[in-house]
């Protein structure tokens, strides 16, 4: 008899992890200018043994297709995110043109959108156009840079299928970066008063906070208001750049416990975009130095970020203001970064 | 070839949504009907395609047919989409790390 509880694991999105000997760069241009090369066309295609090559076009909205002997060129899907070296993300639907589903779908709109921004969307938005706007089951293909270059690709909302990519190069340590895209229930002029006010910062990052809201300014975010001066978190900060409702930068620096990496700064760049009624939010962390310490402190903030700070942003939105006295020390919430995701995702 | 007929049943927007909200848990026509813009006798019918599909499989209750995920169907499809994708990835490694 099966149990619905048994489901779980199968509706978990499908992830791949590679490593490639090769640069980010170079693993990029191989994926993707050399897609015919590689890919197991006559395998996995729609004409079979009649396959000749596929192609990936270079751009954002760019199309996906076979090439069969004869001449004959048949659909896979569109690059939805273009950026080389760094990530790319593609939408999956062979046999069927992008446009095929007419004006009303999203997905066409979007792909003009993002031919315009040089932004592209991110990793997020495959699971947010619903299964209602989709003519046929989608995918989306995405690499973007971890501390090795990595991505991925799901399968609608429905998360049955994910694929990650990781390619890592011998030269990843130094173009090292840290992101994360979130979707934040609320417009964008409230998530950015989260950030960038004493008010907002004290409704889900920390107990308590201090901006001095100018290029150069101070950026204090105390996790532990009453420690003593220089333990108290990350304190007297530096607003690298202000750009109201779209962009806010500033430096950041690692726990007390690893004193090597907490004497430097790394640089935190949010990039605010509405979606909707809703912001999404595209979190990018770097400028990490190499050796064991700076891992660490990767590590704590991949973990920090992605588990507990981003989780509480849209948890603030969803059901109020974090309540310290009961919070305390950023602690783990149950949900991880994907929960977040999928949370907001089904709004 | 049992994920074609999966792949191909979900491809349909509706009959996704009415998968979707399976995941909940097991469920009859009405309840499932309830915030989608058909008519349950077209539910009924997505749902008999995604029976045929093998991803669900219905009960008797009563007077009452109570649909749920069809575990063996959802783990031909992942199976497929874990294999195609390994297997692709598999090519690029080896394409990619070739004449170095």
């Amino acid at each position: 008899m099966t149990k619905i509880e048994d489901i779980g694991p199968y509706l978990e999105p499908v992830r791949k992890t590679i490593t490639v000997r090769r640069t980010p760069a170079e693993a990029f241009e191989i994926f993707t200018a050399r897609f015919g090369s590689w890919w197991p066309v006559k395998k996995f295609s729609l004409h079979q043994a009649g396959t000749e090559t596929a192609v990936i076009e270079p751009r954002v909205g760019g199309a996906i297709y076979e090439i069969a002997a004869d001449g004959e060129r048949a659909p896979w899907g569109h690059v939805r995110v273009w950026e080389p070296g760094v990530r790319f993300v593609m939408a999956w639907h062979p046999g069927h043109d992008a446009s095929e589903a007419g004006s009303r779908d999203p997905l066409r709109r979007r792909g003009r959108r993002h031919a315009r921004r040089a932004r592209a969307s991110r990793l997020a938005e495959a699971g947010d156009e619903g299964p209602r706007d989709a003519r046929q089951l989608r995918t989306g293909l995405g690499l973007r840079v971890r501390d090795l270059l990595q991505g991925g690709m799901r399968m609608n909302r429905i998360g049955i299928a994910v694929v990650l990519l990781a390619l890592a190069g011998r030269a990843a340590a130094a173009q090292r970066v840290l992101t994360a895209e979130v979707l934040v229930p609320a417009p964008v002029d409230r998530v950015w008063a989260a950030w960038t006010t004493n008010e907002g910062i004290a409704t889900f990052f920390a107990p308590s906070g201090k901006v001095d809201l100018r290029v150069d300014g101070a950026y204090s975010v105390y996790f532990n208001p009453e420690a003593k001066p220089g333990e108290r978190g990350a304190e007297n900060m530096r607003i690298v750049a202000l750009d109201p409702m779209k962009r806010f930068a500033f430096t950041w620096s690692a726990p007390t416990s690893i004193p090597s990496v907490r004497s430097q700064r790394t640089i935190v760049t949010l990039d605010f975009a509405p979606a909707g009624e809703q912001t999404r939010l595209t979190f990018t962390q770097w400028g990490w130095g190499e050796g064991a310490d700076w891992d660490k402190a990767y590590d704590y903030f991949d973990n920090a970020w992605g588990r507990i700070v981003l989780p509480r942003l849209v948890e603030r939105f969803k059901s109020g203001p974090v309540d310290w006295k009961y919070a305390g020390m950023p602690t783990p919430l149950d949900g991880s970064m994907k929960k977040a995701l999928a949370e907001a995702d089904q709004r | 070839m049992a994920y074609r007929q999966a792949i191909a049943a979900l491809a349909d927007p509706t009959r996704l949504m009415v998968f979707e909200k399976l995941r909940k848990g097991p469920a009859p026509v009405g309840v499932l009907a309830k915030g989608l813009h058909v008519t349950r006798p077209a539910v009924s019918q997505h749902l008999k395609v995604l029976e045929g599909a093998g991803l669900v499989r219905a009960r008797r209750e009563g007077t009452r047919r109570i649909y749920q995920v069809e575990i063996e169907g959802l783990y031909e499809l992942r199976r497929y989409l874990d294999q195609f994708w390994g297997e692709a990835l598999d090519a690029f490694k080896a394409a990619a790390e070739e004449d170095r």
